[in-house]
């Protein structure tokens, strides 16, 4: 099954993108071309490790490391 | 996700140690992490006054904010802090703000040096007359403010916020240039005119740095310098980054990889002593600095 996720990019735009049930916050970040090693995820105002599933929720992405 | 060392939920997941860490567990780590470094490479002793080159960012901001906080019951040691105005519009107002509040929070010392008056120009000009990509010019002149005010105010250690992604992109820009001079000049080393350099994040990820910023709810600003996309170092920044995801641990093995390398080489290269600038007196190899060479040629297309 494929959920579809709404997320937030701090600073920046509200995007959807879909990740398989099961599916964690790496393989979304990979989907939104986004490097996980230069963002933090929250999920509900929480810090998400990033091998954890991806569950509904709100989900903002903090970028603290330029890129690109 | 739990914790690894408890059974709080996990906040992080560590994919070069395989730990999944919880908000308490994760700060721990980066503070003992940054204990480590200061310990194996003996940076701080009894009596230092250690300047820090503080920006407000997130780098320096931890890094003055862990070592206070390591230190502050401590007598013998002395703390200041030091800001440079580079004078790039839009930026530099927010980034002077973000370092006067953090010297009001901890009751630290703050010296503000610009390069309008250190240089008569502030880096926006500079990056328009030179033909140089800007961050060449902040970093040579910057490294003489830093110097030059951190021997005014007695200071016997200069502590930076690089962290392991700024040294693992030096040690890859270096190799990469063939610049084995630049390269043995990243270790911690004595010499007449500079204060010694520390930098205590040397061992923790940019990333965990943030973090650890967020956490512990420390006033920073996470906005980029405009020039920075501008360097050969935000290539080498994104190459890492990239490496880094997929294959864990890429920067810490390059790190390794230059601690073992750095023996040899240093027996191998014969240092070059160092001399005075016939024109500022700073510590230079040469007879001219590199701060007045690029000054020298900026002035001449005034």
């Amino acid at each position: 099954m494929i959920i579809k996720i709404k997320v937030t990019i701090v600073a920046g735009e509200e995007r959807y993108t879909e990740v398989p049930d099961g599916g964690d916050y790496e393989s979304l970040l990979i989907n939104l071309g986004i490097n996980p090693e230069t963002v933090i995820v929250y999920r509900d105002q929480q810090v998400m490790p990033l091998d954890e599933c991806v569950e509904l929720g709100d989900i903002k992405i903090l970028k603290v490391v330029p890129w690109g | 996700m739990k914790c690894d060392k408890c059974y709080n939920a996990a906040i992080i997941h560590q994919k070069y140690s395989g730990m999944h860490l919880c908000k308490r567990h994760f700060e721990k780590d980066v503070e003992r992490k940054v204990k480590g470094t200061i310990r194996k490479y003996k940076l701080i002793e009894r009596g230092d006054i250690i300047a820090f080159a503080l920006s407000g960012g997130k780098d320096s901001t931890v890094v003055l904010h862990i070592i206070h906080s390591l230190f502050k019951d401590l007598p013998g040691i002395q703390l200041i802090a030091i800001s440079v105005d580079e004078g790039i519009y839009g930026y530099t107002e927010k980034t002077l703000e973000t370092a006067k509040q953090v010297c009001k929070k901890l009751n630290i010392r703050h010296e503000i040096v610009s390069f309008e008056d250190q240089f008569g120009l502030t880096l926006d000009q500079m990056a328009i007359l030179g033909e140089r990509a800007p961050c060449t010019y902040c970093g040579v002149f910057r490294r003489v403010i830093l110097n030059r005010t951190a021997k005014a105010l007695g200071a016997t250690k200069l502590a930076t916020g690089h962290c392991l992604d700024d040294e693992a992109q030096t040690v890859l820009m270096n190799l990469l240039r063939g610049d084995m001079e630049r390269l043995i000049r990243l270790m911690p080393a004595k010499k007449p005119g500079l204060v010694p350099r520390i930098k205590p994040l040397r061992n923790v990820p940019e990333k965990e740095v943030a973090l650890y910023a967020l956490l512990k709810e420390l006033p920073v600003l996470f906005d980029a310098c405009p020039y920075a996309h501008l360097s050969l170092r935000a290539e080498i920044r994104d190459m890492l980054n990239v490496f880094e995801v997929k294959h864990p641990s890429t920067k810490y093995s390059l790190m390794k990889s230059f601690d073992i390398l750095i023996k040899s080489l240093k027996k191998e290269m014969e240092e070059v002593g160092l001399q005075r600038c016939e024109i500022c007196g700073e510590p230079t190899m040469g007879n001219m600095c590199q701060a007045c060479k690029l000054l020298k040629i900026i002035e001449s297309r005034r």
